[in-house]
């Protein structure tokens, strides 16, 4: 029981501890502010540009420069990491993305026929048994092959932890929508995960 | 309740939905729906599962020096356009003072690099457990660049994994391409060579930090290399300028350390 409410993102598991913590007062340099949350920014520009690192640098540059700008006008620095993901999810659809004419995916509500249609692990071989034989180089393959609106959502929520309210925030969508895409997102990351197991052999049905 | 609408408000408890949060008595009918039902359980353990995986085993990015000395340099130029221009930012921005600032941050992004990687340590003893598989697992892949030629293949990574390496020119066993791979979240290079019986992975990441078992450890030429051997294949690792090599395969170890002798 426990272990199932773990996924309710309001209540906050503990942040991970490589996140810095979040400072009340504003460092009076934007660098000094922007140095520690550097490599979350890239991670997150890498997972927006499915891996390709020249971008994602790219990405990352016109952020700085944006946020830079516009720092002076920053009301709450203790959000300084959440401001900084949202401008480069903005940077990532306004300008990026533009370019890459991508369909978008169509959102849909978190439905209970949806959820109640799910299907529960019934393969001969326990899920949890496959995953942990899985390489790091196909989970990042099958987060990648994720359309990035999912792709995004999943990795605020799982990797960055932040609540679906901060998630909901960055990406200018509502929570239940977050939601949505979370729950969608992992569905489709766990098919392609089932791909890679069963191509090496790892998965019996 | 149903076991939908239960997942639906777990799913959503304690957020706000665009409808509202659920009332107490609606999250009170799912947790006791839950409580009894294996299927919801098992539901939301595997939803815990992937949140778990993706979040111990998803790469990370680390932004090199050379990134950031770029975007400082950039913000520093920004920083002395708009303080030249009518209007522009105040006196604590003029150039010097930034220049010593943007010196002091790299010193202590180098510092942050330091403590990150210590804190991601990894021993040598899992290191060779995920060499094998991944030399395995890797077997049936295609190579990213195909080339024999040691100078093409290490200008290819170069650009691709942050870090640069050299490979021996070598025709036995012989060089034929590579692929990027990531080792417990860090980027590497995997380069396979071709042995008249079969093939060798060499695999090379920056893990300055991992540790080696000192009674595993042989010196070759004056190079400390740790051997090991599971699954029916053998590993050389040894360091060199920061990084850890790691060579593969099921053919003989001795083979493996003439292979290694010429790096």
């Amino acid at each position: 029981m426990r272990e199932a409410f773990r996924l309710i993102r309001g209540g906050q598991a503990p942040s991970s501890a490589a996140k810095p913590a979040p400072s009340r007062s504003r460092p009076a340099h934007f660098e000094e502010a922007l140095i520690p949350h550097l490599d979350s920014l890239l991670t997150l520009a890498s997972k927006l540009a499915a891996g390709e690192r020249e971008l994602a640098e790219d990405l990352v540059q016109e952020t700085c420069l944006r946020a830079f700008r516009s720092y002076e006008g920053l009301r709450s620095p203790e959000r300084f990491e959440a401001w900084l993901l949202k401008i480069l999810v903005n940077t990532y659809i306004n300008e990026f993305r533009r370019r890459n004419r991508n369909p978008s995916i169509v959102d849909v509500e978190l439905s209970e026929a949806v959820l109640e249609s799910a299907s529960v692990a019934s393969a001969a071989t326990p899920e949890s048994q496959f995953l942990e034989h899985l390489l790091d180089s196909e989970i990042q393959q099958a987060l990648d092959a994720l359309p990035v609106e999912f792709r995004t959502v999943v990795w605020l929520a799982d990797v960055q932890e932040l609540s679906y309210a901060e998630i909901s925030e960055i990406t200018e969508c509502p929570s239940g929508t977050v939601a949505s895409r979370l729950y969608r997102g992992h569905s489709l990351l766990r098919e392609h995960l089932r791909e890679f197991a069963k191509w090496r052999g790892l998965l019996k049905e | 309740m149903t076991c939908g609408a239960a997942r639906k408000f777990v799913y959503l408890s304690n957020e706000e939905r665009s409808g509202g949060p659920p009332s107490s008595e609606e999250v009170s009918q799912a947790r006791a729906h839950l409580a009894s039902c294996e299927a919801c359980r098992e539901f939301f353990a595997s939803e815990e599962r992937l949140r778990a995986l993706v979040k111990a085993r998803a790469p990370r990015e680390i932004g090199s020096a050379a990134l950031r000395e770029k975007l400082l340099g950039i913000i520093a130029e920004e920083r002395s356009r708009s303080a030249s221009s009518p209007g522009g930012r105040g006196f604590l921005l003029r150039r010097p003072f930034v220049s010593a600032l943007a010196a002091l941050i790299v010193a202590a992004a180098a510092g942050g690099i330091y403590l990150l990687q210590h804190r991601n340590q990894v021993s040598s003893q899992p290191l060779t457990v995920i060499l094998i598989e991944d030399h395995l697992g890797n077997l049936s892949r295609s190579t990213e660049i195909a080339a024999s030629d040691p100078v093409a293949v290490q200008k290819w990574f170069q650009e691709r994994v942050g870090f640069s390496f050299r490979l021996p020119a070598t025709s036995e066993p012989q060089l034929i391409g590579g692929r990027r791979c990531y080792l417990q979240g860090r980027k590497a290079a995997l380069i396979w060579y071709r042995h008249p019986q079969s093939t060798v992975s060499l695999f090379v990441v920056d893990a300055a930090d991992v540790q080696f078992a000192e009674n595993q450890l042989i010196t070759l030429d004056g190079k400390r290399c740790m051997l090991d051997a599971r699954k029916g294949c053998n590993v050389v690792l040894w360091k060199e300028r920061g990084l850890v090599y790691g060579l593969v395969s099921d053919v003989q170890s001795a083979e493996l350390l003439q292979l290694a002798a010429k790096f």
